[in-house]
């Protein structure tokens, strides 16, 4: 598998966590861990997918992901959408925003990689 | 019979007391009064005509004794000179003296000169036989020589009205005797002399004979006394006709004659007018009296009752205790006004009290909804603050178990092991534990679909078939034929939650080999789910407790994973809001249990609407 990621991630540990899981599967890791980072990295990584963290410091997930789906450069990264908020109607909310998918916190690796890997089909 | 009733009867029986009081005084002591002065001046005419005979009678003596006592006549008794008769004897004689018989008798009782004349014919007609029997026997009436005295008084003789006579002693002028003879002169008291008496007297007077007034009919009642012989006797005849008797003696002291008036009862008849204009003065008086007493009763008591009536009902229609009676003047009835406003007053306050007391509770509630929200904000925002370090637990317990970084020993796999499962039991208990603050915060709404009841009830047992299997128990799913193909309106994933929650329970305390069968059927109108089981069953003390949060069934049985002791819980709220009941039923430790839950058909709509409200808050 190949490709590179952009992870958006305030949580230290769990920015960790989805790197090693990324990297264990051979994925290409760049990292943002606020929302203004976030929109950054899209823009000059070019990233082939982003994981965006919903609750984050300053610029919000919500926001950040509109931001680069209003955005004619980046609007064609796939987000898939990753919540700790198992309030119903957030995987809505965050589908409406532009987000691809949603993967609530915690999340089973497999599931992760499943979702991953539907975006990025081997070459 | 209100008030104004009672009073006007009050005063008319007052007044009728009066009027027939006042009536039986004036009869009985007024007109006994009258009838005893009309009975004295009946009394009093009666002696006053007595007297008048008497008087009549008296004339006559003194005409008599002027003829008795003069010398003339005493030459003529003894010499008998007829020029006596000539002179004195005449026509006018008897005319002008009103006599209607002389009689002269000498010494030896031989009648010297007699003669009777009708005055009203003017001619002289026989001396009534009678008399000269009576003369003859009565020796009262022929004096003797040495006789001065006089004699006089009525003489009875048949056929003929009764005689006044008077007999006088015949003397000398000089009143010396001796005397040589006998003078007698007689008057016929007959209807014309009565009339003259009737006329002089104004009274209208009869003269009757002892013997015919007796024997009479209509004098029956009436009896003179023997003894005394002056007694009047007045009897009234009639209501218009008083009458009075008194018994009149002859010549010879016996009762000859009855002397009877009949008088108008003038004053008796006074006395009834009086008595008539008296009680109709006293009535009409009664009447604008009553009136009078009825108006001002009216005016001062009864309307201004009759107001304060209706002001109090009108309030106390109304409700509104902030109305006032208005009170005017210092009697009970502004009295009463005044206190009805003193307990309405008493009662505003009361209310305002209420009032007051009610929006504290409203306050109150508010405050326990807002401390309730901000206790649900505050789980909810714990259990997001939980599932992040969560994340990062989990997934690195995973990466270590796919072993990505090398194969790990026994010991490693199995902590490895361990720290995921209690990861896993510590997020149910996170999602539970936010699931019932959301419930009872009346924060979840649900969204209710049509599902069909087979359909919903087999996706929740496939859930949990595979565990099932796995710890090898028949599961097995009856469903009442004729549902098979009814649909229920529920929130699908709420319900499926009921059911897991309750599946997995069964699963759970049920040994290897056992069964658990899930039943569904309509049962008084609602559906009614059974999941049945032949497990280690709950004693009764625990099935009062088991549906309370955190409580969970001793399990002798070690190695079995922990429940959350939510689950119970859960489910009972969620069957309540879809407006359906829980209960288990066992029959004690080691017996099975079967856990059963309704869900109502037709109230689906409601039941939704029922929970947007809770949604809202409300």
């Amino acid at each position: 598998m190949s490709g590179l990621i952009l992870v958006v991630e305030d949580d230290e540990k769990t920015l960790k966590l989805l790197r090693d899981i990324l990297l264990a599967f051979s994925y290409k890791v760049i990292e943002a861990t606020d929302g203004k980072q976030a929109v950054k990295q899209a823009i000059e990584g070019k990233p082939d997918l982003i994981t965006m963290d919903m609750q984050l410091p300053g610029i919000s997930g919500i926001d950040a992901t509109r931001m680069i789906k209003s955005n004619p450069g980046t609007r064609h990264i796939p987000i898939i959408a990753i919540t700790a908020d198992a309030m119903k109607g957030q995987d809505r909310v965050v589908i409406e925003a532009g987000c691809d998918a949603h993967v609530s916190k915690p999340f089973d690796i497999d599931k992760l990689i499943e979702k991953i890997s539907s975006f990025l089909p081997d070459d | 019979m209100t008030i104004r009733s009672k009073s006007i009867v009050a005063i008319v029986l007052t007044f009728t007391c009066i009027l027939v009081t006042l009536f039986m005084i004036c009869r009985f002591l007024l007109l006994n009064n009258l009838i005893a002065i009309e009975t004295q001046n009946t009394r009093q005419d009666v002696e006053r005509i007595e007297k008048t005979i008497g008087y009549i009678t008296t004339n006559l003596a003194h005409a008599t004794a002027d003829w008795a006592y003069w010398d003339d006549t005493y030459n003529f008794i003894q010499n008998k000179d007829p020029s006596y008769i000539e002179t004195n004897l005449v026509e006018s004689t008897f005319t002008d003296l009103e006599l209607n018989l002389i009689l002269f008798i000498d010494k030896d009782g031989i009648a010297v000169y007699s003669k009777a004349f009708d005055l009203d014919l003017k001619k002289e007609i026989q001396v009534p036989s009678e008399v000269w029997t009576q003369i003859s026997e009565g020796n009262t009436l022929i004096k003797s020589a040495s006789s001065t005295s006089e004699t006089s008084g009525f003489l009875l003789v048949d056929g003929f009205p009764p005689i006044l006579l008077v007999s006088l002693p015949i003397l000398t002028s000089d009143d010396t005797g001796p005397s040589q003879g006998t003078l007698i002169f007689g008057r016929f008291f007959d209807a014309k002399n009565l009339d003259q008496l009737s006329n002089i007297t104004s009274v209208s007077i009869s003269l009757t004979t002892y013997k015919d007034f007796t024997s009479r009919n209509g004098y029956a009642s009436i009896n003179f006394s023997a003894k005394n012989e002056n007694e009047i006797i007045i009897k009234p005849i009639n209501d218009d006709t008083i009458t009075g008797y008194t018994v009149i003696h002859d010549v010879y002291k016996n009762a000859g004659l009855v002397l009877g008036i009949e008088l108008p009862r003038s004053i008796y008849h006074e006395g009834q007018k009086s008595i008539t204009y008296i009680l109709i003065s006293i009535s009409s008086v009664c009447v604008v009296f009553g009136l009078i007493a009825v108006i001002e009763a009216e005016k001062q008591g009864l309307s201004r009752l009759k107001r304060l009536a209706n002001t109090v009902e009108r309030i106390a229609n109304s409700g509104k205790i902030s109305g006032r009676i208005s009170t005017v003047g210092k009697d009970e009835i502004s009295s009463l006004g005044a206190n009805i406003n003193r307990m309405l007053a008493s009662m505003q306050r009361s209310e305002d009290a209420i009032s007051e007391r009610a929006e504290h509770l409203q306050v109150a509630v508010v405050e326990a909804q807002l401390a309730n929200q901000a206790k649900t904000e505050f789980l909810s925002g714990v259990s997001h603050e939980l599932r992040t370090p969560l994340t990062a637990i989990i997934g690195m317990a995973q990466l270590l178990q796919k072993k990505y970084y090398g194969v790990l020993n026994e010991k490693q796999s199995e902590y490895v092991q361990d720290i995921l499962e209690s990861s896993s039991h510590l997020l149910s208990l996170i999602n539970d534990v936010l699931d019932l603050a959301k419930i009872e915060a009346g924060k979840t709404k649900l969204e209710m679909d049509q599902y069909s009841i087979r359909e919903l009830i087999g996706s929740s047992v496939l859930i949990v078939k595979e565990n099932a299997v796995k710890k090898g128990l028949h599961l097995t799913v009856e469903i009442a034929e004729e549902i098979l193909n009814q649909n229920v309106v529920v929130d699908k994933r709420r319900f499926r939650q009921i059911m897991i929650n309750l599946m997995s329970n069964s699963i759970k305390f049920t040994e290897p080999g056992g069964k658990v069968v899930v039943t569904a059927a309509i049962k008084r109108g609602v559906l009614e789910v059974g999941i049945a089981d032949t497990g280690i069953g709950i004693s009764p003390e625990e099935q009062e407790k088991i549906f309370d949060a955190f409580y969970q069934v001793y399990s002798g049985t070690t190695g079995k994973s922990p429940g959350t002791g939510l689950g119970l819980s859960l489910a009972k709220r969620l069957v309540e809001q879809h407006d359906g009941k829980i209960w288990v039923e066992s029959e004690g430790i080691g017996k099975g249990s079967c856990f059963s839950f309704t869900i109502s058909l037709n109230l689906a709509k409601q039941v939704s609407e029922g929970s947007e409200k809770k949604a809202l808050g409300e």
